[in-house]
C-alpha cells in the first residue's frame, strides 16, 4: 500500500501536538483509511491517554526497535475504528533509546501496510524531534496565535527545510474570534504571511478539548463541536480535498440574547 | 503590537544576528551608500522575508528629497 508519513511538530510545548495527532488520525480513520499513530515522545508519552488506550499497552516502540517483540504485538488497535492503531512510546526510557535511522526503518516497514502513519513529535529541537521527523514525507506544524509559539514554528520550518522536508503546512490552534476582533490576538492572515507557509486549518479554542482529553475520546468524534469539525475538515484536506477554511464568527449580541432567554 | 514584536524576533532568528550586530550592519551599509547617494537614514527599513525557495534580506533605503 505504501502510505504517507506525516510528522506533527511545533517546537514549543503545549500548543496541541498530541491532541491534533489523535484527532487527525481519528478523522482519517472515519474515512476508512488505515492509520497508525506513533508516539515519538519517549519518556513523556501521552497519546495513549488522549486516545483512551492507556490500559492496553503491553509493548512499546523501544521494544520493537530492540526486537523484544514484533511490530504487530506493540500496535494497539483503537476501540472505535478497526483501521486505527497506536504505537506507544516507552515511558521509562529516554529519547536516546531510538536513533533517527531506526525510526526511519520502522516507519518504512509500517507504512507498507498503512494509508497514513502520523508521528507525534515531542516539543523541542533535540534528538526526540530529530527522531520524529526522520521518516516523514510531510510535516504539519501546530502553532497558537502567540508570539512565542509562532516564533518557534518559524524555527521549525527552517530546521525541516535543512532536513529536506519542504513545504510544511500549519495548523493554527486555539483561535478566539472575540479576541482577534478586539485586536488582542494576531490574525490568521498575519501569521500566514509572516511564516510564508500553507495553511492546513484553523481550530477554535474549545472547552470540549479538556473534557475529551480527560475521557480519552478525541473531539473529532463529537458532531456538535466546532473543534471536532475543524479536525474533520483538516483530515479531508490531508486526503487532498480542496475545502475552504472554516469561517469563525463571533456570536452576535442578538444570538447570545436569544440563547439566554431560551429562544434558540 | 504582537505582529510587530513577532516580526522583530523573526528578523533576528532568521538572519542569526543580534540586534547590536544588525544595528552595526545597518550603520556600515549607510556609510557605504552615502559615499555615492543621498540616503535618508531616518527612514530605512530592513526585514528578513521567507520566499518560496529562499530567505532574503529586504532593505529599503529611501533617497533624501525624493518622493
Amino acid at each position: 500500500m505504501a502510505g504517507t508519513t506525516i510528522v506533527v511538530t511545533s517546537g514549543k510545548g503545549g500548543v496541541g501536538k498530541t491532541t491534533s495527532t489523535a484527532n487527525i488520525g481519528t478523522a482519517l480513520a472515519m474515512h476508512d483509511k488505515k492509520v497508525c499513530l506513533i508516539d515519538a515522545d519517549i519518556g513523556l508519552r501521552n497519546l495513549d491517554v488522549v486516545m483512551g488506550l492507556e490500559n492496553r499497552i503491553v509493548y512499546d516502540i523501544v521494544d520493537v526497535v530492540e526486537n523484544n517483540c514484533r511490530m504487530e504485538q506493540a500496535m494497539i488497535r483503537d476501540k472505535r475504528y478497526d483501521g486505527l492503531f497506536l504505537l506507544p512510546a516507552a515511558q521509562t526510557r529516554d529519547k536516546t533509546s531510538v536513533t533517527p535511522y531506526q525510526m526511519k526503518e520502522l516507519i518504512e516497514k509500517l507504512k507498507e501496510d498503512m494509508d497514513y502513519v502520523i508521528v507525534d513529535s515531542p516539543a523541542g529541537i533535540e534528538q526526540g524531534f530529530k527522531n520524529a521527523i526522520s521518516g516523514a514525507d510531510r510535516a504539519v506544524i501546530i502553532t497558537t496565535p502567540e508570539v512565542s509559539a509562532v516564533r518557534d514554528a518559524d524555527r521549525i520550518i527552517g530546521l525541516l527545510e535543512a532536513e529536506g522536508i519542504y513545504k510544511p503546512e500549519v495548523i493554527i490552534n486555539r483561535i478566539r474570534v472575540d479576541m482577534v476582533e478586539k485586536g488582542d490576538m494576531m490574525g490568521i492572515e498575519d501569521m500566514i504571511e509572516i511564516l510564508a507557509i500553507e495553511l492546513l486549518g484553523i481550530v477554535p479554542e474549545d472547552e470540549g478539548i479538556v473534557v475529551s482529553t480527560n475521557r480519552g475520546e478525541p473531539i473529532a468524534l463529537n458532531d456538535k463541536s466546532k473543534a471536532g469539525q475543524a479536525y474533520r475538515n483538516i483530515a479531508r484536506r490531508i486526503m487532498g480535498e480542496d475545502l475552504p477554511i472554516m469561517k469563525l464568527e463571533k456570536e452576535s449580541f442578538l444570538s447570545r440574547f436569544k440563547k439566554l432567554v431560551g429562544l434558540s | 503590537m504582537a505582529k510587530e514584536r513577532l516580526q522583530f524576533v523573526l528578523v533576528q532568528d532568521r538572519i542569526k544576528l543580534t540586534s547590536d550586530e544588525m544595528e552595526s550592519m545597518k550603520e556600515e551599509l549607510i556609510e557605504v551608500l552615502t559615499k555615492y547617494i543621498d540616503v535618508d537614514s531616518s527612514k530605512i527599513e530592513m526585514d528578513v522575508k521567507r520566499e518560496e525557495d529562499m530567505t532574503a534580506l529586504v532593505a529599503n533605503f529611501p533617497l533624501k528629497g525624493s518622493r
